[in-house]
């Protein structure tokens, strides 16, 4: 299923010339949700996600010629995403392990887990109990299902590494979880 | 290689992560603006419709290397051919005693002070369509890497003021834009960096100066894609 996800996910070069603009604005309009909600994933508030979606977009634009267009366009998109997250987060020290998150994010009452925008809030939450490093490899391989070889080449670490993380990092994620539906029972 | 065994994840875990993969679609505003904003930042011979040559492969450092060495291997293989050719020619003519001073392997000597009070049409002849076209060769392709070297210079120089803005460091922003100001006063991203200034100045609560950078930009870029943008973060502002 997930190679299917990623075919479908490359861009294609026709449909990125189309309508005149160049190609990387064409592909940034594409992937616009998808780049929102990896930064969001990432931990960056929704206050600051269309500046850091304007910034990823001109390490994009500048980075253009380094694109395989061979190669699916996510990965490449949140090694940008990741890198520019990372960046702003180290600048603005506002990530802690134990972040408040944003009140839309509130962790929900336990019986509307279930409800779609309660479960991707209750991900946001424990996602965001997740060191940077160890989150992205989690979100890329769990939920973008990107291949383990794409996530160690797009964040530029090595395989084991990368396997290493998304074993710690799921374990904490289930934890995570678990805290906050507990700390949201009355 | 074989997959390294990593432990599965709960049903629980499972569907949360399932119900994560699905996109929900942005706001078509907030997009509208994003798109926008990005075309804007766009050099502008791209926002004009010319062709993109981002994802044309810039030439590396080595390869200008190469290059450069090729061009001079051939400047002096020309030299050499020249001279051999001149030397020939002028075997049994009495040899001026300038000739021997003008050096072809020098890209550009110097033209005669006056051209016009020099009669000489042989001369002339003979250095016009030698050099005039050489010239414009060599100029043309320098100017269009001038203008994208500038270019990335400039969104170089003007990043740290997105991203000091971006984390609510409104002074540095501010050190950020004076410098582009100096170096760029009237660059390919002035919009970008007056805009910048706008939400700096206000975020330091320096209301009247945002005020009248808002009205300069008004006037300066009456069409501007961020024109309403600043018009609304100036609104809103107490």
């Amino acid at each position: 299923m997930s190679h299917l996800r990623l075919v479908a996910s490359c861009p294609d070069p026709a449909v990125l010339q189309a309508g005149g603009d160049p190609p990387c604005l064409s592909a940034f309009q594409l992937e616009f949700d998808y780049l929102i909600r990896t930064l969001r994933r990432l931990g960056v508030a929704r206050d600051d996600v269309e500046d850091l979606a304007h910034e990823v977009f001109l390490v994009l634009h500048r980075t253009w010629d380094r694109y395989d267009p061979s190669r699916p366009l996510r990965p490449y998109l949140f090694g940008i995403s990741f890198r520019v997250a990372s960046s702003h987060h180290r600048k603005s020290q506002r990530e802690l392990p134990y972040a408040v998150v944003d009140r839309e994010d509130s962790a929900p009452q336990p019986d509307q887990v279930l409800q779609s925008k309660q479960a991707r809030a209750l991900v946001l939450g424990a996602l965001e109990r997740i060191a940077l490093p160890r989150r992205a490899v989690l979100i890329m391989h769990d939920i973008d299902e990107v291949p383990m070889r794409e996530i160690a080449s797009s964040l530029s670490i090595h395989l084991f590494t990368a396997y290493s993380r998304l074993r710690k990092a799921r374990r904490e994620f289930a934890d995570a979880v678990a805290y906050l539906c507990r700390a949201s029972e009355p | 290689m074989n997959r390294l065994p990593i432990e599965p994840v709960s049903q629980e875990i499972k569907s949360l992560l399932a119900a994560e993969r699905v996109l929900v679609p942005e706001a078509s505003e907030v997009r509208t603006r994003a798109v926008q904003r990005a075309r804007a930042a766009l050099p502008r011979r791209m926002r004009a419709g010319l062709p993109d040559r981002s994802g044309v492969p810039r030439p590396r450092r080595g390869r200008v290397f190469v290059a450069a060495a090729a061009g001079l291997m051939l400047v002096a293989v020309g030299a050499a051919a020249f001279r051999s050719v001149h030397q020939t020619s002028v075997r049994g003519i009495p040899v001026p005693t300038t000739a021997p001073t003008a050096d072809p392997r020098i890209p550009d000597p110097p033209l005669p002070p006056a051209p016009m009070a020099n009669p000489s049409k042989a001369s002339a002849a003979a250095a016009a369509p030698t050099e005039r076209p050489s010239r414009a060769k060599r100029t043309a392709p320098a100017k269009s890497t001038t203008d994208s070297d500038a270019y990335a210079v400039e969104l170089q120089l003007l990043q740290p003021a997105h991203q000091a803005v971006a984390r609510h460091d409104f002074a540095s922003a501010l050190v950020v834009i004076a410098e582009h100001q100096r170096r760029f006063a009237s660059g390919q991203l002035v919009e970008e960096r007056e805009a910048l200034r706008v939400k700096a100045l206000l975020g330091l609560g320096r209301t009247a100066e945002a005020q009248r950078a808002g009205t300069a930009f008004r006037e300066r870029f009456p069409r501007s894609v961020l024109l309403r943008r600043i018009e609304g973060m100036l609104e809103a502002s107490p």
